[in-house]
């Protein structure tokens, strides 16, 4: 069983395995319960690079370009948002992939854009560093 | 955070001109004890207001 906290504006604030019954809402929280394990719910929306996932990452700058993995199963497009920018992706088979150059260093950050449907935390954010030559 | 661009169907970061300064920080730190033609210290001080504005705006 899953708990989902979502915030005034419904977005999935978090969720867990516990009933968070001794949770104190904000005002215009609510809570929900779902009948999902954690990990079907928290793999909804993983991204992953390189096999790894839900962790900083850190590259050279002009060390090619990355291939980012998601996994999203049981929709046909789905909305990544890249630093602000929001694009869709189409989702084949529960996967979808997009590149990212590491001409420029900076960080990326890599999350859902449809908050009401994603929470924005875990395996569902992706950070990657690059770091500047010199 | 520096804005991402969709080009040629790959995403990619907006330069960022106070990381591309800090990558010159230490060549700059040198620059003290050179004699510096007018248009080098031109640069030396945009890169140094680039990174103090950075730092301002946290």
């Amino acid at each position: 069983m899953i708990t989902l906290i979502r915030a005034k504006d419904g977005t999935i604030k978090t969720f867990s395995e516990k009933p968070h019954s001794d949770y104190n809402l904000v005002l215009g929280e609510t809570v929900e319960q779902l009948d999902l394990d954690f990990n079907t719910y928290a793999q909804r929306f993983r991204f992953s690079c390189g096999g790894r996932s839900g962790e900083t990452l850190s590259v050279q700058q002009g060390s090619g370009d990355l291939l980012v993995d998601l996994d999203c199963p049981g929709v046909e497009t789905v909305e990544v948002d890249i630093n602000g920018l929001v694009d869709t992706l189409v989702v084949v088979n529960g996967k979808a992939q997009l590149t990212l150059s590491s001409d420029v260093p900076g960080v990326y950050l890599l999350q859902p854009a449809d908050r009401r449907s994603y929470c924005a935390a875990g395996e569902a954010v992706l950070c990657i560093e690059v770091n500047p030559n010199g | 955070m520096a804005k991402a661009v969709k080009l040629n169907g790959k995403y990619q970061l907006e330069p960022n001109p106070a990381l591309a300064a800090r990558v010159l920080a230490g060549q700059d730190l040198e620059t003290p004890g050179k004699k510096l033609e007018e248009e080098e210290l031109k640069e030396l001080l945009k890169r140094i207001l680039l990174r103090l504005q950075a730092l301002e705006n946290g």
